[in-house]
């Protein structure tokens, strides 16, 4: 299954909602959406995957509904709500603020 | 906020619409799954093996719909509620186990409530008046006597120069007789200044309390049980007259119902002020009990050192004594006396407790150790440690919370029926009420407890792994056998030093109810009368009706000999007056006083006071010729060690009187006090203002064999004389008895304890030596068959009770022999080591364990050695 990066704690939550940034998505749309916009370097299985869709649409950041997929199927699909948008700058602010922290002190001598 | 709501929605969502909830979830993965094969097929994979691979892609829809369960709100109050109602049905599976154990926990947690409420209400609430905290009483302290009560002449001198108090106040009892509703009662009442209830901050329910301009005039206040009683609780009775003594009094106010000053048995109170004849005339008297509020902010020093001081200022310095002056508040007032027998019984009662909590443990792990496969089990399939414990301290917590509601409702009976069984003489316990700090005590108690019992037999069950299950051999059988003796060892330990308490009780009560007052109680018949002021306004009127009925009474047939007293040991009053001999001067800062009892001839034989010298007082012992006395031996042998009193002089008025005879010391109010110097007077010989005053309350003697049929006659015979003369007709026995009633209470009340602690102990003991002869069955079958005896089997297993038994008595007993000095103040003829009880009291829980050993030893010996070989 090749190397991949463990996902951090945290992470998680910031990926699926960027990755519901562009449009509504069902599961396993948003498991490769996350592979396809990372370059495949996080690979999310569904027994985290599942959790922490349903932990944020309790939190109210997602809206789930039952649709049709690309091929006919019944799916459910999942898309951010006004409140995950705003997560999604907050949680975006953060990380911009933790990732340049950790490589500033990466940098240092 | 916002994000509270949704929580709060799914939450609601979860819990209310569960099946929906779970359906969703099937479906989402279900369709998950078909995608992932849907995509795989694209890929160029066979439908079968796309799902092959789209299946372990999933790891498992189970496992996931797990985790998704496990992030969902509410998801710990469902697992809560699983293990509730997964405990509910453990314990309806074992109902033995789950009865007995409530019922141990529900008898420790009871009684703990019960003895909490008690003290929580007698000790710990105190007084219930508004800032009762500055509320102190002041009090006087000479050699013979701890506390004295104040003089007219020294509350007023100490009115006047306080600087701490507030406001300063008195009360003094007395009788009144009520007459006009119904027969005729003699209730108790307190003369106080008008501003009493000032003082004590206490407006009454109805009507008003005393103006300064009240003082001496007829007007009334009543208890709350006395309107009740006297006037069915109507609310016009404010303004109504009431008949006093004979005289017509206004009402003009009624105390609240928890109103409580001066003892619960205060029915009225009566306005007067020092300017009154009485206390004119008795000024030198110490029969004032002076209450005070002090000054917001004054501290506990500044109060005793003003105490001191004006102790020192006021004192006549021709007067040298040696009182000391102290205050005591309010408080430390009510509660002194009955302060050490509550904590040593909360003390019992926590000990009941432990032993209860114990042996739940031990019922636990016996349980425990039963369900180890179970356990087993349910580990190998997957239940963690922490959710394993978690189920048992559910449990435990379940039980002890059953236990805690059974024991409140105990206590709640219990208390009901010490009420009924003791109110008359342990009025303090009128007061005491399951409150919410003893329901919330009860409750941290049974908290506690489950905790106690539950988390050990919890770690030791959850050790147990799938391998020794499954090999059969369980290695927590022996730590978890080694708890079990550890705690039985405890349980006996903590028995014995309650048994030891009990039985140093139980011989001291014995020593007490079998004490000499001092003279022969037995057929003795009292008839206890006051006379009303109407009739008898003078000493001279006393005195006619006293000779009158003591003619009638002595012609009673059946009166082997007949007496009067004006202040009757055991009676509940006392006359304690200075005195002075003749010829014999003080040291300086010391002063005598006794017991001064006004009696009449025969006196000492009805009551069966032996005299040692000397003669009896006569007929000819009157108004007008030499005044006489009698003394006891101990005023003898202070003032005349080595001559013969009779003949010298003492005075406790202004006339001297001659010394006849010398008789025994009696016990005066309690059979555990020392005797008081006392002197006796002949009645007519009391000089007539003091007479008045302390002869209005009475008490004929007649020692009679044949009791029943006296007691009427004797209460016909004084009515024919008065038909308004309140007459109570009791026994000298019975006066007696009462007088030992708080320590006959306590010793029933801790012997109750140490009952249930012994059979606690001894449900420990059985539970042990039983499981251990079921652990050994093999191996007593084994020495059957090699020709052991039945005789051999029993000797094995009590053997091993005894050791139990005997380490956990001699620890105990090492306790007790520390612990039973704070009974000491509590004990009366024995020595907190009293070698009876520290032999008698091992010897018997050596006997009890045996006996609780012997039933599973019996089974021992019926072992069948070839089932035996059989087993397991």
């Amino acid at each position: 299954m090749g190397k991949k990066a463990d996902l951090l704690q945290g992470t998680l939550h910031l990926l699926i909602l960027k990755a519901l940034s562009v449009q509504p998505l069902h599961g396993l749309g948003v498991s490769n959406r996350i592979g396809q916009i990372t370059d495949g370097t996080f690979e999310v299985k569904p027994g985290s995957l599942f959790p922490a869709l349903h932990r944020m649409e309790e939190a109210g950041w997602l809206k789930a509904y039952w649709g049709e997929s690309e091929n006919n199927r019944r799916a459910k699909y999942y898309m951010l709500t006004k409140a995950g948008r705003r997560q999604l700058e907050t949680e975006t602010k953060d990380w911009q603020r933790i990732s340049l922290g950790i490589a500033t002190a990466l940098r240092a001598t | 906020m916002r994000r509270l709501f949704h929580r709060a929605a799914s939450l609601w969502r979860n819990v209310s619409r569960k099946s929906a909830v779970e359906r969703d979830l099937s479906d989402e993965l279900n369709s998950h799954l078909e995608l992932l094969v849907a995509a795989k097929m694209k890929n160029g994979l066979s439908e079968r093996d796309a799902r092959r691979a789209a299946l372990l892609d999933l790891e498992g829809a189970e496992q996931v719909k797990e985790r998704v369960r496990e992030s969902r709100s509410g998801y710990r109050f469902e697992l809560f509620l699983q293990d509730v109602r997964f405990a509910f049905r453990t314990l309806r599976k074992a109902p033995a186990f789950s009865l007995t154990v409530t019922l141990v926990l529900a008898l420790g947690i009871g009684s703990t409530a019960l003895m909490f409420a008690i003290v929580d209400s007698v000790l710990l609430e105190g007084p219930r008046f508004p800032e009762a905290e500055r509320l102190y009483t002041l009090w006087q302290r000479i050699p013979e006597e701890p506390r004295v009560s104040f003089s007219p002449k020294e509350f007023t001198a100490w009115q006047k120069q306080t600087q701490v108090f507030e406001s300063l106040s008195f009360a003094t009892g007395t009788g009144f007789t009520i007459s006009g509703r119904g027969d005729p009662e003699l209730v108790i009442g307190r003369m106080v200044p008008a501003n009493v209830f000032q003082v004590l901050r206490t407006v009454p329910q109805l009507g008003r309390a005393f103006a300064s301009s009240d003082a001496n005039q007829h007007v009334v206040v009543l208890s709350h049980a006395l309107w009740r009683k006297k006037f069915t609780a109507g609310p016009d009775v404010v303004g109504k007259s009431i008949t006093l003594n004979g005289e017509p009094y206004t009402i003009v106010g009624v105390l609240p119902e928890n109103f409580e000053f001066e003892g619960p048995d205060a029915a009225l109170f009566v306005p007067v002020d020092l300017t009154n004849q009485m206390f004119a005339q008795a000024a030198d008297a110490h029969f004032l009990r002076v209450i005070g509020r002090v000054k917001a902010g004054v501290t506990r020093q500044q109060l005793d050192a003003e105490v001191s001081l004006l102790g020192t200022r006021v004192d006549d310095p021709d007067d040298r004594t040696n009182r000391r002056y102290f205050a005591l508040s309010l408080k430390e007032l009510t509660t002194g006396e009955l302060r050490t027998p509550l904590y040593v019984l909360l003390c019992a009662v926590t000990f009941l407790l432990m032993i209860a909590c114990a042996n739940v443990a031990n019922l636990s792990l016996a349980r425990g150790s039963a369900r180890q496969s179970e356990m087993g089990i349910r580990a190998a399939l997957g239940a963690s440690r922490g959710r394993l414990v978690t189920q048992l301290l559910t449990e435990s917590i379940l039980l002890a919370l059953i236990g805690g509601v059974a024991g409140i409702g105990l206590a709640v009976w219990g208390l009901d029926l010490l009420r009924g069984f003791a109110t008359q003489n342990v009025p303090e316990l009128l007061r005491a009420h399951i409150s919410a700090p003893s329901v919330a005590f009860a409750f941290a108690v049974s908290g506690l407890a489950a905790v106690l019992f539950g988390l050990g037999p919890a770690f030791a069950a959850s050790r147990a792994s799938f391998e020794s299950v499954l090999k059969g051999t369980t290695r927590t059988t022996t730590s978890s056998e080694r708890t079990r003796q550890a705690l039985v060892f405890g349980e006996i330990g903590i028995a014995a030093v309650l048994l030891t308490c009990c039985a140093l009780m139980i011989r001291s009560f014995a020593a007490l109810t079998h004490a000499d007052p001092g003279f022969r109680p037995a057929h003795v018949i009292i008839a206890d009368l006051a006379l009303g002021k109407d009739r008898y306004p003078d000493a001279p009127q006393m005195v006619q009706f006293y000779r009158k009925a003591l003619d009638a009474i002595r012609n009673l047939a059946g009166a082997d000999a007949i007496g009067m007293v004006t202040h009757l040991p055991f009676g509940g009053n006392s006359w304690g007056n200075g005195f002075d001999v003749e010829g014999y001067t003080p040291p300086p800062n010391t002063s005598y006083s006794a017991q001064i009892r006004p009696v009449s001839p025969g006196y000492f034989a009805a009551l069966g006071i032996p005299l040692k010298q000397g003669r009896d007082f006569s007929e000819q012992d009157r108004e007008n010729t030499p005044g006489v006395a009698i003394v006891n031996e101990l005023l003898a042998k202070r003032f005349w060690p080595n001559e013969s009193p009779i003949g010298k002089r003492i005075r406790y008025s202004s006339e001297w009187l001659s010394v006849i005879g010398v008789c025994g010391n009696i016990k005066h109010a309690r059979l555990d006090a020392e005797p008081d110097m006392e002197i006796y007077a002949s009645y007519p010989q009391v000089p007539a203002p003091i007479m008045k005053f302390v002869g209005r309350d009475l008490n004929f003697v007649v020692r009679s064999s044949n009791g029943g049929s006296i007691s009427a006659e004797l209460r016909n015979t004084i009515r024919a004389l008065d038909p308004n003369a309140v007459v109570k007709i009791n026994t000298m026995d019975a006066r007696i008895r009462e007088s030992t009633a708080q320590p006959r209470f306590r010793t029933w009340l801790i012997a109750i304890f140490s009952a249930f602690a012994l059979t606690l102990a001894c449900l420990g003991i059985y539970g042990v030596i039983a499981y251990l002869v079921t652990q050994r069955y093999k191996e007593i079958g084994i020495r059957i068959a090699l020709g052991a005896t039945r005789a051999n089997i029993l000797q094995l297993i009590l053997g091993r009770t005894f050791r139990l038994a005997a380490l956990g008595i001699a620890a105990g007993l090492l306790a007790a022999f520390f612990l039973s000095r704070f009974l000491a103040s509590m004990l009366f003829g024995i020595t907190v080591h009293d070698p009876l009880t520290f032999v008698a009291v091992p010897l018997g829980l050596v006997a009890v364990a045996l006996l609780a050993g012997y039933f599973p030893a019996r089974r021992a010996t019926r072992v069948d050695p070839v089932t035996s070989l059989r087993y397991e």
